[in-house]
């Protein structure tokens, strides 16, 4: 069984083009017939992802968004260009979420959800880009 | 995303995005007493917007006030309990619902 991949799509590094992501993601998981809890991780995963790239990385080249099927798994890959390399899975700190209110600092926690919710999350890093994928079962 | 205030009760509609943190953060800013907060028409939620609510309970909290949630379709409940929200908040469980369990 192969790979089915979509085209590379152009993102633009600004928070407004969640929207246009949010519907390419959308289209593509209708298409696919992915279930609705997947869909759902899907787009947190790309939208805590893609705003991580946006906030953090020092690139200033447009981020490339990619979505593909390999059998019964849905998966997206989004690389930044020209960037320094930050592995999501190792060099982010784990929230406090077992932590009372007034102690809590609300950082790293998109990461930590991906991790706990994604079927499978990975990153590479090759000559000035890095690619986040994220893998969900259908 | 709508936001709306209703007899005490805040209800949140759409989809709760990175893109509508900065108008959500002037709404939430608003909230001076104790919330209930209803998500039955709450689609979707990541980090960005869990920022918004956690900032508005440390707040409130600090006030002697504090919010709560209710109606929390199946997905966005598993989200708040991996973070860690489920401690943050009260969470009030819908047994009158048909598809709970």
């Amino acid at each position: 069984m192969g790979i089915e991949l979509s085209d590379v799509h152009q993102i633009a590094r600004s928070f407004d083009s969640l929207e246009n992501l949010f519907a390419l993601l959308e289209e593509f998981c209708r298409e696919h017939r992915v279930g609705e809890r997947s869909a759902f991780v899907l787009q947190m995963a790309v939208e805590e992802l893609f705003t991580n790239f946006v906030k953090y990385n020092d690139g200033d080249q447009p981020v490339t968004f990619l979505l593909g099927r390999e059998s019964d798994r849905v998966f997206f890959e989004l690389t930044d260009h020209g960037v320094s390399s930050f592995d999501p899975l190792t060099d982010a700190p784990d929230p406090e979420v077992d932590r009372p209110t007034e102690e809590r600092t609300p950082g790293g926690l998109g990461l930590h959800l991906i991790k706990r919710m994604a079927t499978d999350f990975s990153y590479r890093y090759h000559d000035g880009a890095m690619t986040v994928r994220v893998e969900q079962t259908v | 995303m709508e936001m709306e205030q209703r007899d005490g009760v805040v209800y949140l509609r759409g989809r709760f995005d990175a893109a509508q943190t900065a108008q959500a953060e002037t709404f939430f800013a608003e909230l001076e007493e104790s919330q209930v907060i209803d998500l039955s028409e709450l689609q979707y939620i990541a980090s960005a917007g869990l920022g918004v609510l956690f900032a508005t309970q440390k707040r409130l909290t600090e006030q002697g006030h504090a919010m709560s949630l209710r109606n929390l379709n199946p997905h966005l409940l598993e989200l708040f309990t991996l973070a860690g929200f489920d401690k943050v908040f009260e969470i009030e469980t819908n047994s009158e619902d048909p598809g709970a369990r």
